[in-house]
Parts: C-alpha cells; structure tokens; sequence
C-alpha cells in the first residue's frame, strides 16, 4: 500500500483519536483549535501550530514543547507525531500515576498515550482487518529528529495546555 | 468471580503495568499477588522458575520478545501451555487476534483498557 494518505479524512481520523484518547486515558478534553486543522502540505511545526490565531492558541509561545514520535511500518510507512506542553506532561503523570514528578518511571506515560494513538488512528483511517506493524515509540530531543513530509496536523486545547498532533509520510527507510 | 492468587502483567511501558493493575483491582477482580515483567523474555523467564502464576496480561508490541513470540513459546511448553493469557494491545489487527485465540489467548482486549474490559476478559465464573 503506498502513502498517498486522503488528507481530509486522516486530518478527522487524527484529530478525533487524539481527543478520544487523552479522554478516555487521561479524563483530559482535548478541543481541536478549528482553524489549526492543516489538511494541506504544511510547513514544519513551529509554523503548523502558529497557524491557529494567537487569541485561541492556549499556553505561552515562548514555551519549548515536549515532543515524541511513533514510526508505522505497516500498512503505510509514516510518523506520528506529538508536541505539549511540559504543564500538560505533568497534568497526565498526575491523573495516570498520582505522581507530582514527571521522572523516572514516569517518562512513558505520553509514549502509552502515543502508542494508543497510533492503533486507534490507524483503525479508525484504514479499518479493521489491515496488517499494522509500529516501532516503539520515542521522545525526539532534536530540532532536526523528525523527517518526512507532513500529511496533516492538528493543535489543541487541553484544558489550557498546548497539545499538537502531526502525521508525517515516510517515503524511504533503510 | 474467578480470583488468582498470581497474575503476571507484561508490557514495556511503566505506564500500561500501572493502569492494567488499576484496571483490574478497580473491576473488583481478586488478584493475590502481582509479577511485573517488561518484556516477553523476562515474562518467560518468570513462568519458568517456578513461580505459580495463574492468569497472564501481555502487551504485544515490546522490545527483546515481543508478545505473539511469547505467547507461542508459552503455549508451546508443557510447563506453561495451561497457563490463561488475555492479550491487551493498542492495535486490532484481525489475522493477529485469530492466530492468538488459535494458540489458545482467552481474550484479546484493544487498549486502552478499562474496567469493565478487564472483567469482561478476567471476570468470568471461577
């Protein structure tokens, strides 16, 4: 199967996982920002989710998002992406693990959040009954980690917290 | 309700262990004790020293050994292969789920997981 996702139906497909997700995993509500939904080429992150109005953009724009990544192999060869906020990072280590402190053992609760994701999406773009195969997911630390052009990608409000999601086509692995 | 006097939950992320116990304890189901393993290896290793676990809860995508290749090996060994296991995984892959029920899984749970999932794959009449 090659990569040529529908834009417009893997922007809803994305958008509707990551709010059902952080929902039903976290109890966090994740407002798609509307006017941040890029079905079009979009430009790397820092553009994709300026794309929204400052006005309606939660959380401070100077502050550096956490930011992790899933690599699907099957049946399309693409990246999932997620960017947030460090405050909400802290808020989902608080409802899942009880946690004031992010450390530790604590790391992997975006990495679940993101592997959920990324099966939820998958199913809920391709169907039931396709072949998936994922990569384990991983926190990116560098400007220049992520590859691949954007399909599609999405901000949201999380309870006042900054959250991104971005699918990205992987034409080549070796 | 069945209850279990050692249930072994097996994922690679802290996380999932963590909501899975939860899950379970919150569907009132009785579970004596908890072994935790971070992979299909340290999984085996454990059903394989001796301990008496009487329910496995396995994630299938993790490093070392994932949890298809655990599976088999557990419902390949006499020692093991009477063993339940209910696979929870973030994927519903059909071809998936029908060679694991083939091996002999209970239940094959799509995460994320809640309660009332984990009583309807544990639950069940003692």
């Amino acid at each position: 199967m090659n990569e040529n996702f529908d834009r417009e139906k893997a922007c809803a497909c994305l958008a509707e996982t990551v709010a059902a997700v952080f929902a039903d995993m976290a109890f966090i509500d994740a407002v798609t920002l509307a006017e941040s939904i890029a079905a079009e080429p979009a430009a790397e992150p820092a553009a994709a989710t300026e794309s929204a109005p400052a006005s309606s953009r939660p959380g401070p724009s100077s502050e550096v998002l956490e930011r992790c990544a899933l690599d699907v192999l099957k049946p399309v060869s693409c990246r999932l992406e997620l960017a947030l906020s460090p405050g909400l990072h802290r808020k989902i280590v608080e409802i899942l693990l009880g946690e004031s402190d992010v450390k530790g053992g604590a790391d992997d609760s975006i990495l679940e959040m993101l592997n959920v994701i990324a099966g939820g999406f998958l199913t809920s773009y391709f169907g039931l009954g396709v072949e998936i195969k994922l990569e384990l997911p991983r926190y990116l630390f560098l400007e220049d980690e992520s590859g691949g052009d954007i399909v599609c990608s999405a901000d949201f409000d999380a309870e006042g917290e900054r959250l991104s999601a971005i699918l990205r086509s992987i034409r080549y692995r070796y | 309700m069945r209850a279990y006097s050692k249930a072994l939950i097996v994922d690679d992320s802290s996380t999932s262990r963590m909501i899975l116990q939860r899950c379970i304890d919150m569907a009132g189901i009785p579970v004596g004790e908890y072994l935790f393993a971070e992979n299909g290896l340290e999984a085996l290793n454990i059903l394989l020293s001796g301990r008496q676990v009487d329910i496995v809860i396995t994630d299938i995508n993790m490093p070392k050994m994932d949890g298809q290749t655990f599976v088999r090996l557990v419902k390949g060994k006499t020692e093991t292969s009477g063993i339940p296991i209910v696979v929870v995984s973030s994927i519903a892959e059909a071809s998936v789920e029908e060679e694991l029920k083939a091996l002999g899984v209970a239940f094959v749970v799509k995460k994320p997981v809640s309660p009332q999932k984990m009583l309807g794959a544990l639950g069940g009449e003692a």
